[in-house]
């Protein structure tokens, strides 16, 4: 299954921002990988450090953030090793773009829709003004944006939320990139807007072909949408798979728990959740971050990390209830 | 052949209107929003004839600002004279007409330098903060710890009397608003989600801070220069009137007042008209500038 070489591969990454209360270990080792033309869901509580995952592979921490140790190998080499000038003349835009959660607060205000996508396609490709104003046009239109002239006239403000998210990922995805990490794209949009929204991405990652890190809390969209899941918490990924087997088959307590705690309609009684809060990060439980949460703690939960451990080919778990 | 130019030009006009739609509506809002204060009104007519003035000078008055007359000095205001002579028999009006034009150099490209040095050292300091930040801005607070007349007094005494290095010693002294006006709404542009986004697409941080950052902190500045003007015309007179600006026979109104000063009790328009002239231009800049910053301030409207 994992022979086949991955378009991303994060180990160990650890980014910690130094805050004036103390160090916030935001992510503790991280380990993922995004295959070619893969929907990889990344999953998790807020907080748990979905967004500065995406953000740390496109080396957008800012201070007091910084990113600690580990590796991001990105179509064979490390990003992290990558000059900063290096990362946006190659990385970002080009090869790996992002889209995020409020589509309206993300384009500049004072520019019109048009000239952001043809300045985004100017920064990476060799070609003219009106070049560049043709193709973001016509990358309007495959879209699915009605009226692409004109709305490449318009100021972000006179679009509504969903038009604005279609013409972020237009932007995102203009210079053709080989992975695009969507940040929560949905979660400020209405229910039918957002099943286009998700409908476009599936399908412009198959036209495209474009591999794609989408982060979200909605395990519903994960179940339509994703081929692979990562499961966070606290700042680890603690559970990776195909999302048959995180759905049918997950091992870990927590995914057990999150999984639970999804209404259905045919329910009796209580809302599960979680015993428990998510954990401070400045100074997290030691070992297993789960542990005091989890039903099935053991001694050496509280002790030792776990490390992950493969059940099933593709499909790993850091749990100490299941060694090797 | 000029009609087919013309022709193409208006087409250029149709097709720029069409493209620059809300661009314009939004001016339109502007002007309208103005147009309701009457103050900011009061203000635009002061300065507009201030405008016109300095820039028709030589077509308005017949007689030469710095031709001597000394058979006729100190002749009071009549029809051939409306503002009288002074002691050395110059026309006074003639002197405030073409005073306005230096007044209007001096502000102009005082705000020039000013403005866009402070302008862009603050908006680079606050995009990039930590050390660079802190030089820019403590380099500010030195300027700004010195009263700003005795400063571009000991500027301008240092670089040698005349209306170029006036010109620099009031600019060095007022480019560090500027600076600390950029720098805190940079801080605050800095934040928004978009920057993220442009940063997330591979923009450089030199395309992020001129084409950005940096449209976004013009608002305030253009409010900040416009209320500035007045000040700046205010210290160039106060440097005229005690020596350490513009030099005679320059008519320079700071100069005019001074002069002035021996006769004030008897030949009272000596002083008065120059410094009418000042007062009107002042408060002409005073007024636009509160009534832009109602206009251009989101929050206001």
């Amino acid at each position: 299954m994992s022979d086949e070489k991955p378009l991303l591969k994060i180990r160990d990454l650890r980014t910690y921002f130094y805050t004036y209360k103390g160090v916030v270990k935001a992510l503790e080792g991280v380990n993922l990988r995004i295959g070619t033309n893969e929907l990889l869901g990344l999953v998790g509580e807020t907080g748990c450090g979905k967004t500065v995952t995406g953000l740390s592979i496109l080396r957008l921490i800012d201070p007091p953030g910084k990113i600690i140790g580990g590796e991001i190998v990105f179509g064979g080499e490390d990003l992290l090793k990558l000059r900063e000038n290096e990362m946006s003349e190659r990385i970002r835009g080009k090869k790996i773009s992002m889209v995020f959660q409020e589509p309206r607060s993300s384009l500049n205000p004072t520019y019109t829709v048009g000239s952001q996508i043809s300045e985004a396609i100017r920064l990476h490709q060799r070609v003219d003004k009106r070049e560049a104003t043709r193709r973001a046009v016509s990358i309007l239109r495959q879209t699915g944006m009605p009226d692409p002239e004109r709305i490449a006239g318009e100021y972000p403000h006179e679009l509504s939320g969903g038009m604005a998210q279609r013409a972020m990922i237009a932007m995102a995805l203009s210079c053709d990139p080989e992975l695009l990490i969507a940040d929560e794209p949905t979660s400020s949009l209405d229910v039918t807007i957002e099943a286009q929204i998700l409908e476009l991405i599936k399908d412009l990652i198959t036209k495209f072909r474009t591999s794609v890190l989408l982060i979200t809390h909605d395990l519903g969209i994960v179940a339509e949408t994703c081929d692979k899941v990562a499961v966070m918490y606290a700042g680890n990924v603690i559970e990776y798979g195909d999302v048959r087997d995180i759905f049918k088959r997950h091992r870990h307590p927590y995914t057990e728990g999150l999984l639970n705690a999804v209404p259905k309609l045919k329910m009796s009684g209580e809302l599960y959740t979680i015993k428990g809060t998510v954990p401070n990060l400045i100074t997290p439980p030691t070992g297993c971050r789960f542990h005091p949460r989890c039903p099935e703690a053991r001694k050496e939960c509280s002790e030792f990390k776990p490390s992950d451990v493969e059940v099933e080919p593709g499909h790993s778990v850091s749990c100490f209830l299941y060694k090797g | 052949m000029g009609v087919g130019a013309g022709k193409s030009f208006l087409q250029w006009l149709d097709r720029w209107k069409t493209e620059h739609e809300a661009m314009l509506d939004d001016f339109k809002y502007s002007l309208h929003l103005l147009r309701r204060s009457p103050l900011s009104m009061v203000g635009l007519i002061l300065i507009s004839t201030f405008l016109f003035i300095a820039v028709f000078a030589p077509f308005l008055t017949k007689y030469d600002p710095i031709e001597q007359d000394l058979s006729n000095r100190l002749q009071p205001p009549c029809s051939e004279n409306p503002f009288g002579r002074d002691q050395l028999g110059r026309d006074i009006m003639s002197r405030v007409i073409y005073g306005s034009r230096i007044s209007l150099r001096i502000g102009i490209t005082v705000i020039a330098i000013a403005a866009t040095t402070g302008t862009v050292l603050g908006v680079v300091a606050g995009y990039l903060g930590g050390r660079i930040d802190e030089i820019v801005m403590r380099i500010t607070d030195m300027f700004l710890a010195f009263p700003s007349l005795i400063l571009a007094m000991a500027i301008s005494a240092a670089l040698g009397r005349s209306l170029e290095n006036t010109v620099v010693a009031i600019g060095m002294v007022a480019w560090p608003r500027y600076a600390r006006l950029a720098r805190g709404q940079t801080l605050s542009v800095k934040e928004e989600q978009f920057i993220e986004a442009v940063r997330s697409l591979g923009a450089s941080r030199k395309r992020i801070i001129f084409s950005h950052v940096l449209p976004q902190c013009l608002p305030p500045i253009i409010v900040q220069a416009t209320l500035n003007m007045g000040g700046i015309i205010l210290t160039a007179a106060g440097l005229g009137f005690i020596g350490f600006g513009a030099q005679p026979p320059i008519p320079e109104w700071g100069i005019m007042i001074s002069d002035g000063r021996n006769f004030i009790m008897r030949e009272w328009w000596v002083s008065t008209f120059p410094g009418l002239a000042m007062l009107f231009a002042v408060l002409g800049f005073n007024l636009l500038g509160d009534g832009l910053r109602d206009v251009l301030d989101p929050r206001l409207r």
